[in-house]
C-alpha cells in the first residue's frame, strides 16, 4: 500500500469514526396502522390514531401515501407512487409530515415533480421546503392589481389585458393554442425579470419533454420552472402537481418578486380529482364530480395575489388553462373556473382553423379587472378596437352570404380585415409595450387600410424597423413609462405618413 | 384466563423469558398499564427489539439504528450548494 492510500484510508476511518460518534442512538417511536383493502391506488386503513388530513404516510418498501380522507373507524389514502407490494394485511407508517416540495433559486431553470424531485436528470441540492397546502393571502395582505403583465401578444395587451395578480383563465377546445398563448407569456417575460412557473399536470411525457426543449432552446428556461406530472403517474402525483407549483410561486412572491404560474391543465386536474374521489367512495355530484370540486380550485386560484408594499410587493399572476368539448363553455368545470377566474381568453376552433392565430373570439373573452393596471400608451385605443373588431365580425358572418352591403358597411368590411390582419401574430413573435402602442396607433392612423390583406405582415414589421431605427428615441420613452404623449403622438403620425409614402412609392 | 390484551413484541435471538418481562415491566411502567407481549422471532433485526403497543411502534432495534447511521452519514456528504460555489470561486 502507498502512503498516499494509507494517509486517504486514514483520513475517510476518522472521518466515518466522527460521524457515527456523533449519531445519537435513540429509538424510534411512531404510530402505525394495517392496510384494511386496496382499491386501484386507495388504500383503506384501520388503525392510525392522530392521523391528519393531507399527512404523509410511508409503506414498507419505501411506497408512499396520502391520507385523504379521515373517518372514525378508517382512513382512506391514495398512493404517491404506484406499487403492488401494498396488501391488505401490511403495516402503515404515520410520518407526521404533510407534502412539501423544495423552493427557492435553486429550483430556477429546473424540471421537478411535485414533490421537488428533479426530472431533468441533474442533481437537485436545496435546503428550503414550502407545504403544498397554505392559506391564501388575507385581504389586509393584498393591494388592487394596478401592473401592467405584458403578454407580448398584441390582441391580448390591448384587448383582454392581465394585470399583475390576476388570474385569467385560457379556455377552449383542443388544438387551438391553448398552450402556445401561455408559452409566448412565458417567454416575454424575460424583458420584466417575471420568473414563469409552468404546471404540467398529467401530460404526455413527451409534450413536456418538448415543451422544456422549446424553452431552453430560447433560452427562456433560466426563469422559468416546470413541475410536472405525467399521464402515467398515479392520480395523487397528477393532484398535487398544481399545489406544488403554487407553493414554488408563494415562496417567490413572499420574497417580492412577480411570478406568473401557468396551470395546463385544470380540467384534467378535475378529472384526476373525480378518479380519487370515486374511488374513495364520496359521493358524486354533478358530472360524478364530488362535491368539493369548486373548493378544489378555487383554493388553489386564490393563492394569487399583489401583495400589498408591506410584505414585500410581490405578485402571483395565475393563467389557469380549461379544455372544452366542442366549444361548450357552459359545461361544469369550465363554468366553475370561469366564476373564479378575473376573466377569460377564449380560443374558437373556427378562428383557428380560419387562420386567425392567436384565435381569441372577442365576444366571450374578458378581463375584469386588467384595464385598470393597462398602459395608458396601449389603452387608448384598446377599447375602440375591440368595439370595432366585435362589429366587424358580426357583418362579416353576413357578408358571408354573399348579401350586397352598402358603401360603409362594405368599409367597415374592409378596415375590418385589416385590422385583423395586423393583430394575426407567430407563436415565437412578442411585442414589446412600444412596438405594440406603435402598431396600434398605426391602426388608428389607418396605415394598413390601402394595403392588401397579403403585404400587411410584412409592412408590419418594416414599420416596426423603420421606426426602431428613425425614432428610437420615441420608443424608448415609451418603453419607459408606457404613455404616448401628445408630442410623440404627433411625431410617430407624421413618420408613419413618411413610411407610407415610402412604401407606396418606393416598392415595397 | 388473563383478560389482558396481548401486543405484538418482535425480538432477535438470542432472547430469554426474563428479557421479555423486563421488557414488559418496562413497558408498563412508561405507559401506566400493564402490558402483556406475544414474542416473535426475527433475526433480520439483528439485535434489539420491536414492539407494538396500541397503534405506536416502539423500535429499538439494530437493524432500524443501522438505517439511521446511513442517513445520518448520507446527510453529512451532503454539501450545500453555497459551499460548492464558494469552493469553485476559490479554485
Amino acid at each position: 500500500m502507498s502512503i498516499r492510500g494509507d494517509i486517504e484510508r486514514e483520513v475517510i476511518s476518522d472521518f466515518l469514526r466522527e460521524k457515527v460518534g456523533s449519531f445519537e442512538m435513540k429509538p424510534s417511536v411512531y404510530r402505525y396502522g394495517t392496510v384494511q383493502s386496496t382499491r386501484d391506488t386507495v388504500i383503506q386503513i384501520r388503525g392510525l390514531t392522530g392521523c391528519h388530513y393531507g399527512e404523509i404516510l410511508q409503506f414498507d418498501n419505501d411506497v408512499y401515501g396520502l391520507a385523504l380522507d379521515l373517518s372514525e373507524d378508517s382512513i382512506g389514502a391514495v398512493l404517491i407512487n404506484m406499487d403492488a407490494s401494498v396488501t391488505a394485511g401490511s403495516l402503515v407508517r404515520g410520518t407526521d409530515r404533510v407534502a412539501d416540495v423544495c423552493v427557492g433559486d435553486t429550483v430556477l431553470g429546473r424540471v421537478v415533480d411535485p414533490f421537488g424531485r428533479p426530472l431533468d436528470g441533474e442533481l437537485l441540492s436545496t435546503v428550503e421546503t414550502r407545504e403544498l397546502e397554505q392559506r391564501a393571502p388575507a385581504i389586509i395582505d393584498r393591494v388592487p392589481v394596478n401592473r401592467p403583465l405584458e403578454t407580448g401578444i398584441l390582441a391580448i395587451d390591448s384587448m383582454i389585458p392581465i394585470g399583475r395578480g390576476q388570474r385569467e383563465l385560457i379556455i377552449g377546445d383542443r388544438q387551438t393554442g391553448k398552450t402556445t398563448i401561455a408559452l409566448s407569456t412565458i417567454r416575454n417575460q424575460k424583458r420584466d425579470d417575471v420568473i414563469c412557473i409552468y404546471c404540467a399536470i398529467g401530460q404526455k411525457a413527451a409534450n413536456t419533454a418538448r415543451i422544456v426543449h422549446e424553452l431552453t432552446e430560447s433560452g427562456h428556461m433560466e426563469n422559468t420552472i416546470v413541475v410536472a406530472s405525467f399521464a402515467n403517474d398515479s392520480p395523487a402525483t397528477q393532484y398535487l402537481t398544481p399545489f406544488a407549483g403554487c407553493a414554488i410561486a408563494e415562496s417567490f412572491m413572499y420574497d417580492g418578486h412577480d411570478v406568473l404560474i401557468v396551470y395546463d391543465d385544470l380540467s384534467k386536474h378535475a378529472v384526476t380529482y373525480r378518479t380519487m374521489s370515486l374511488l374513495l367512495q364520496r359521493p358524486a355530484g354533478r358530472e360524478a364530480y364530488p362535491g368539493d370540486i369548486f373548493y378544489l380550485h378555487s383554493r388553489l386560484l386564490e393563492r394569487s395575489a399583489q401583495l400589498s408594499p408591506d410584505l414585500g410587493g410581490g405578485s402571483m399572476t395565475a393563467l389557469p388553462i380549461v379544455e372544452t368539448v366542442a366549444g361548450d363553455i357552459s359545461s361544469y368545470i369550465p363554468t366553475n373556473i370561469i366564476s373564479i377566474t378575473d376573466g377569460q381568453i377564449y380560443l374558437s376552433s373556427e378562428l383557428f382553423f380560419a387562420g386567425m392565430r392567436p384565435a381569441i373570439n372577442l365576444g366571450l373573452s374578458v378581463s375584469r379587472i386588467g384595464s385598470s393596471a393597462q398602459h395608458g400608451a396601449i389603452k387608448w385605443i384598446g377599447g375602440r378596437l375591440r368595439l370595432a373588431l366585435s362589429q366587424y365580425r358580426e357583418i362579416a358572418v353576413f357578408s358571408q352570404f354573399g348579401s350586397e352591403v352598402d358603401a360603409a358597411t362594405s368599409k367597415q368590411i374592409h378596415r375590418g380585415e385589416r385590422m385583423q390582419e395586423v393583430l394575426k401574430q407567430s407563436h415565437e413573435e412578442t411585442y414589446s409595450v412600444s412596438e405594440e402602442a406603435v402598431l396600434l396607433l398605426a391602426l388608428a392612423h389607418g396605415v394598413f387600410y390601402d394595403m392588401e390583406l397579403s403585404e400587411i405582415g410584412q409592412a408590419k414589421l418594416d414599420l416596426l424597423d423603420y421606426l426602431g431605427t428613425v425614432h428610437r428615441g420615441s420608443l424608448h420613452a415609451i418603453e419607459a413609462t408606457g404613455e404616448l404623449n401628445t408630442e410623440e403622438n404627433e411625431t410617430l403620425k407624421q413618420a408613419m405618413d413618411a413610411f407610407m409614402e415610402e412604401y407606396t412609392h418606393g416598392g415595397k | 384466563m388473563s383478560t389482558h390484551v396481548k401486543y405484538v413484541l418482535k425480538v432477535a435471538p438470542p432472547y430469554d423469558d426474563d428479557l421479555v418481562r423486563r421488557i414488559e415491566d418496562g413497558f408498563t411502567g412508561l405507559l401506566g398499564f400493564k402490558v402483556q407481549f406475544e414474542v416473535t422471532e426475527d433475526p433480520a433485526l439483528l439485535c434489539g427489539f420491536v414492539a407494538y403497543v396500541r397503534g405506536v411502534v416502539y423500535d429499538v432495534s439494530g437493524k432500524t439504528q443501522l438505517a439511521g447511521i446511513q442517513e445520518h452519514l448520507m446527510d453529512s456528504m451532503i454539501v450545500p450548494p453555497s459551499v460548492i460555489k464558494e469552493e469553485d470561486d476559490d479554485s
